[in-house]
């Protein structure tokens, strides 16, 4: 716990009002609209705001995902859009939340909703349905050099993480240690989608996914809709608003296969969007201030990189780096960076920590153009 | 702090045909991008952001905004937001863009709009995978049959003919022949438009946009960002969007534009505009089917309820005229996916910063009005009101 007060932003910071999810399951007998409608009317009752109150609403959803174009028709009412301004990201939500703080900080609404939504349009379960997420992901590569080569995310990964063991960046047992330690403190979380102890070795020996990776080494993948409402300083003075403010939030997408950054530097864009968060809070030295961190690494190969990149380091106590487990637990997709935000408003509310930083990155294309956000979020 | 937003440049290719296309989705929006910086001043290396629109299923591939960003060169980590709410897509580039920077958290974001539709074989069979699936898309409905809904129910309201819905594309076609970036620059007449292949009644082909390819781009910033630059910027006084249910049977009327108007009151009302038809020097509205046009301009309290189309017939919507509408020709002539639905915004900034091509400028215009629709029967509205800056520099 740090003494520093609370920043004076270069935005007015906005007061998380009330956030909450569906369940979380590897598959949801409801459609995404349901989700939607179920995730954003929880949020809204929770901060004691009705529909007619929102002014902007943001949805992050993609359309391959969901299994038609313009889901966002299909999606929009249920998110509260009904004759409000709305739109949709396709990305993770963590975009969305920013949208809306930023809509919110231009003074343009007093409560704006952003939602994430994330169930594929796919029956398949087990190694058949990881293909048809490949396929998508597949996709989402240039069609003329990277698709036909097979790059994928979890490709991406596995290259990333065979570089790093071949670089001495890190070893096979220490990636082993990271997964099994994750997942052992995720398994005490209600959300957590895996349950049982591991140990390294059985992380080792779990179903290869892209060398050297594991299937123990990947994230615990989920599905499900989180929705967030925010609203101004002064409207939430008048609300049932959770015990947090975002001061600050940064957003950056990283390069493509025209450097090497996706093999060498995956962290650059995470670095970069925490340098604009940690800007906009006036947090000058992230080690010093921040209480507590949950962030996601899409590979457990990524976590010490993602990490610093943050300008954070393992050194900081256990329970103030993904105290839930991080993805190792629950990675729902594109509603992530809603699950993670919620986790430190939590603890936020239940601990003395003050500071906190929630990260989140999109997984379509893998270390390739990866897509971060990273909001610092305060008590109150 | 929150600040103002403005628009500090734009940018446009030619547009043709996807089968007479010469050049690809990069080299395209390239030639966008580039010219929406040069018509401002800018480097690339200024930029903060980049805001691309992606509507997957109609584009020759899928999830290609963000690699497709990156090969243009703008700039590596550069954050690239990507927007899919179908046919408001392009229009939405900028209303987020203007938020970013109304935020006071960046200062110079570069929307882009791509030549969606360079790769569709079947654009309405694209479409219908957007209707609801109980009734619409067995029946195999795509987006004119959609329109054909408004366009019957309009006709029926008002007692139109098939030839009053022909004069609007007559008018349309000849704005656009003096628009050098419109896709179809050919004039026609009554008859040509009426005698051209029924597609879903009353909607012929001539009534209904073409599948054109092109790209545009607009910078926004705020106003320390536009300091220095070479154009005059337009300030983005009011930006609005507003959404109608899923199901088409959720607008109450398709004979009125009940969300549009609801909109329209909203954005005017940040804009202070208490007497739209006097109060704007020009419209671009996204008309992509020839009955939405009088429809939207009633809508937009631009004409009184029924007399839209005589609206567009007389000369005071035509340029010179008190009030011109679509001068672009609009997607009625050229309507290149998001490139399409972001040009509305592009043509109406452009004229109030006084740089619009000669052929079609408005001269002295000092607020325009943009729009863009789109979605399931086209539930999605956006607006937005732009005015000059000239007086003050």
């Amino acid at each position: 716990m740090n003494d520093r007060p609370v920043s004076v932003p270069t935005f007015a910071p906005v007061h998380i009002a009330g956030i909450a999810t569906t369940s979380w399951l590897p598959e949801q007998e409801a459609v995404v609209d349901e989700l939607v409608y179920h995730a954003v009317a929880n949020a809204l009752q929770q901060a004691g705001l009705d529909r007619h109150e929102i002014g902007l609403t943001v949805t992050s959803s993609m359309d391959v995902i969901d299994g038609r174009s313009i889901s966002a028709g299909l999606t929009n009412s249920a998110s509260g859009g009904y004759l409000v301004d709305s739109y949709r990201l396709e990305s993770d939500v963590g975009t969305a939340i920013i949208a809306a703080a930023q809509a919110i900080a231009a003074g343009d609404v007093e409560v704006a909703v952003a939602v994430g939504a994330y169930n594929p349009e796919t029956s398949a379960a087990g190694a058949e349905r990881r293909a048809f997420l490949e396929k998508i992901s597949n996709l989402a590569f240039d069609p003329h050099f990277a698709r036909p080569v097979g790059l994928t995310a979890s490709t991406s990964y596995g290259l990333h993480a065979a570089w790093a063991l071949e670089r001495q960046e890190t070893t096979i047992d220490r990636l082993a240690d990271l997964a099994a330690r994750e997942i052992n403190t995720a398994i005490g979380s209600s959300r957590s989608m895996r349950t049982d102890r591991v140990t390294a070795r059985a992380v080792l020996a779990s179903s290869p996914v892209a060398t050297p990776l594991t299937e123990l080494m990947m994230p615990a993948s989920s599905t499900g809709a989180v929705a967030v409402v925010l609203a101004s300083m002064a409207r939430a003075s008048r609300l049932n608003a959770r015990g947090a403010v975002i001061t600050g939030f940064g957003h950056a997408t990283g390069s493509y296969l025209e450097s090497t950054d996706w093999l060498a530097n995956p962290g650059a864009s995470t670095a970069m969007a925490a340098r604009s968060a940690y800007r906009h809070a006036q947090i000058h030295n992230a080690a010093d201030v921040v209480d507590l961190v949950e962030f996601t690494a899409p590979a457990i190969s990524l976590y010490e990189p993602l990490l610093a990149a943050l300008g954070l380091s393992d050194e900081m106590p256990m329970t103030a780096v993904n105290p839930s487990g991080g993805s190792a637990g629950n990675h729902p997709g594109l509603a992530n960076g809603g699950l993670r935000l919620l986790e430190v408003v939590e603890r936020l509310e239940a601990t003395d920590a003050s500071t906190a930083v929630v990260h989140s990155v999109d997984t379509i294309t893998g270390t390739a153009v990866l897509d971060s956000t990273v909001l610092v979020v305060e008590r109150v | 702090m929150a600040q103002q937003a403005f628009v500090a440049g734009v940018g446009m290719t030619k547009a043709t045909s996807p089968r007479k296309q010469t050049n690809s989705f990069v080299e395209l929006c390239s030639e966008a991008a580039h010219g929406a910086l040069d018509h401002a001043g800018a480097e690339p290396g200024s930029l903060d952001a980049v805001i691309v629109g992606n509507i997957d299923g109609f584009e020759g591939t899928v999830l290609a905004g963000k690699f497709q960003t990156r090969q243009l060169g703008l700039g590596s980590n550069l954050p690239v937001l990507i927007v899919n709410t179908g046919g408001t897509t392009g229009g939405n580039l900028m209303q987020v863009a203007a938020r970013m920077v109304r935020a006071g958290t960046h200062g110079r974001v570069l929307c882009i709009g791509g030549p969606t539709f360079y790769g569709s074989r079947d654009l309405q069979s694209a479409i219908n995978t957007n209707s609801p699936m109980i009734v619409e898309q067995p029946l195999g409905m795509g987006g004119f049959h959609m329109g054909a809904f408004a366009a019957s129910a309009y006709a029926v309201r008002h007692g139109t003919t098939i030839e009053d819905y022909a004069a609007i594309v007559v008018a349309d076609h000849d704005k656009a022949s003096r628009n050098p970036y419109a896709h179809l620059r050919y004039t026609m007449t009554i008859e040509d438009v009426v005698a051209s292949p029924p597609l879903s009644s009353p909607l012929t082909q001539a009534m209904v946009c073409p599948v054109s390819t092109s790209a545009c781009s607009m910078l926004v910033t705020s106003r320390k960002n536009a300091e220095g630059l070479r154009s005059s910027p337009a300030l983005i006084s009011a930006i609005g969007t507003s959404a109608d249910p899923y199901l088409g049977g959720g607008k109450g009327d398709f004979a009125v534009m009940q969300n549009l108007a609801i909109l329209a009151r909203r954005v005017y009302k940040a804009a202070d505009i208490r007497d739209p038809r006097r109060d704007f020097d020009l419209v671009e509205v996204f008309a992509p089917y020839a009955h939405m046009q009088p429809m939207q301009l009633e809508a937009l309290q631009l004409c009184p309820i029924g007399t839209g189309i005589d609206f567009i017939r007389s000369s005071e919507s035509r340029l010179g005229g008190s009030l011109p509408v679509n001068m672009s020709g609009g997607p009625k002539c050229t309507n290149a996916g998001v490139a399409g639905e972001l040009a509305p915004y592009v043509y109406a900034a452009w004229q109030v910063m006084g740089d619009a091509p000669s052929e079609f400028r408005v001269r002295g215009a000092r607020r325009a009005l943009a729009h863009g629709t789109g979605g399931t029967f086209f539930q999605f509205e956006n607006l937005a009101v732009f005015e000059s800056t000239r007086e003050s520099r």
